[in-house]
């Protein structure tokens, strides 16, 4: 049985021909997708479950840039308040803050308003992102009605080399499969102890099983018995970009130096961990930011800011031209500080590019922080390799 | 019964920032759907053009709806006059998201590029003998399992939870 398999049947409380009625440990959501779904919590008294189990968090409109969003954000405060549940204020990225908390166990199953629920796979958790009403459901019931899941194994062998990261790994499986290569399955990366270390690089893999059109994905220690249906040797991988527009269009870094950038955006549920502000940080140790590119750096926790902080990376970051933002998902979906001016070109560490996301015709390349941060020095998108020769 | 509605014929990988772009979020219905579509004007597709009652049929290619979860896509795209959608396939939230709205998601038993219906044609689903028709072409439909019937036919996941008292 699969390690996705194995955390279903723990949390499943009953099988009802194809479905299987499932209890989480927790309901994670933020005051945007929570937004949608106040008015009937309150019309119905909900939610229904302990208070404990909610993990609600306020990391989009964090703080809010403009009107409309204060007042769903402070909506969103008063009902957390009224009703006794736990809610961290501008702590940081949701994903990334039960990445951090120890109350979050390997094994668990947690359901989220946010299609990045699946980043907690990073830590063998089962995080399915579901609709707001979907949660709604779950929060008045305790539970929730899911399809019984098809398991793709993907195993990772070999050992990335120097500045090529887990978020190539992803861009190398979408020039292979394809956006839609793995729709609607539940992905299970095996890794070879040496391939990934840390729980940060190994939730970026879980994070994006979404653009490769899963319904999540968990990452885990390969051990001999497992089987599996796809295997990728990092050893023989390259920093990689994708275009604007989504992920079927991948390219190499250093086939792209033609292509002058304006903001780079290292941040997100797929990035702004310690082991980012640590390449961002060796990168800039050795050369200044373009004087005509914006670097923004959103440290996805405050726990991962105040031990940048420490180490002196936030000192060389801010000396070198960036910028250091407060731990929040940032311009990333378009609702926060950073939005691009329509011409700019932007290179981000995002999950996703899609045309229409950051603002109406958006022109944002996607890549690995080493990338992003090499192309910040340079003007240009970059091989990070080079500024490192 | 017969769902009728102008098609939609959108490509592979159709997102939700494309369907319903960020910039337009609102928890005010009347404000969102002004954004329906509004990520789909480089497509060509010159939906501003229909008219603001016409019911409309999606048929669409691979995984679409992926993306992001927000509901205020589905909810916007509903007012907008959405009646049904009929995709290759679909982002794993996105169909639990529409089901739960009360709006159909079909699967195709074929891909639609064999059989391509004209953008804007005007289209039929018979929801009894799962169909999908346009002017001389039919093609075959999935069904909707027994529980995805059962919130369609509640009206969406609310009421049908509603109805058995918050039981599943």
């Amino acid at each position: 049985m699969s390690v996705i398999e194995q955390i279903w049947a723990r949390h499943t409380l009953e099988d009802r021909d194809n479905y299987s009625l499932l209890e989480p440990d927790f309901i994670f959501g933020h005051e945007a997708t929570m937004s949608l779904i106040l008015d009937k919590l309150e019309e119905f008294k909900g939610p229904k479950i302990p208070p404990q189990k909610c993990y609600f968090v306020l990391d989009h409109f964090a703080p809010p840039s403009c009107a409309q969003y204060a007042d769903i954000a402070h909506e969103f405060k008063q009902f957390c308040r009224k009703r006794k549940i736990p809610l961290k204020v501008y702590r940081g990225i949701g994903h990334r803050l039960m990445l951090e908390d120890p109350a979050v166990q390997p094994g668990m199953l947690v359901l989220g308003a946010d299609s990045h629920t699946c980043t907690l796979g990073g830590k063998g958790v089962l995080g399915i992102g579901l609709g707001s009403t979907d949660v709604l459901a779950a929060l008045m019931t305790g539970a929730i009605a899911l399809k019984k899941p098809r398991v793709t194994t993907i195993k990772i062998t070999g050992k990335l080399h120097n500045c090529v990261e887990a978020k190539d790994i992803i861009l190398h499986l979408a020039k292979q499969f394809g956006q839609a290569g793995f729709v609607s399955c539940y992905l299970e990366f095996l890794l070879d102890n040496a391939t990934l270390d840390s729980c940060e690089e190994r939730a970026v893999l879980s994070n994006m099983s979404v653009e490769l059109g899963a319904a999540t994905g968990v990452v885990h220690n390969c051990c001999s018995q497992n089987r599996f249906d796809v295997e990728v040797d990092v050893s023989y991988l390259q920093p990689l970009v994708a275009l604007p527009g989504g992920l079927d269009k991948i390219r190499p870094a250093s086939s792209l130096c033609a292509q002058q950038v304006d903001t780079v955006f290292v941040g997100s549920c797929a990035s702004g961990g310690l082991v980012d502000l640590e390449v961002a940080a060796k990168l800039l140790e050795k050369y200044p930011a373009h004087p005509n590119v914006s670097l923004l750096i959103f440290p996805s926790t405050w726990n991962v800011y105040l031990q940048a902080l420490n180490r002196g990376w936030i000192e060389t970051i801010i000396k070198q031209g960036g910028v250091i933002m407060n731990p929040s998902c940032g311009p990333c979906g378009g609702i926060d500080k950073g939005i691009p001016a329509e011409t700019e070109v932007v290179l981000s560490t995002a999950p996703r590019n899609f045309s229409s996301r950051m603002r109406l015709d958006s022109k944002v390349f996607l890549c690995s922080t080493a990338t992003a941060v090499a192309s910040a020095i340079t003007g240009h998108i970059a091989d990070p390799r080079e500024i490192l020769e | 019964m017969i769902i009728q509605g102008r098609i939609l014929l959108l490509g592979d990988n159709i997102n939700t920032d494309l369907l319903h772009p960020p910039s337009y979020f609102s928890t005010q219905r009347h404000i969102a759907v002004k954004g329906a579509f509004a990520g789909l004007a480089g497509e060509k597709i010159e939906i501003d053009k229909w008219k603001k009652d016409d019911k409309i049929i999606i048929v669409a290619g691979k995984n679409f709806g992926c993306g992001s979860s927000r509901e205020s896509t589905i909810r916007a795209l509903k007012d907008r006059g959405v009646v049904a959608i009929v995709a290759e396939s679909y982002s794993h939230i996105f169909r639990r998201t529409a089901l739960a709205q009360g709006l159909r998601p079909y699967f195709l038993r074929s891909n639609v590029d064999s059989t391509k219906p004209p953008q804007g044609a005007a289209g039929k689903i018979d929801t009894e003998r799962n169909l999908l028709s346009w002017p001389s072409t039919s093609v075959e439909l999935e069904p909707l399992d027994p529980l995805e019937n059962q919130l369609i036919k509640a009206g969406g996941l609310v009421q049908y939870l509603l109805d058995r008292n918050w039981n599943w």
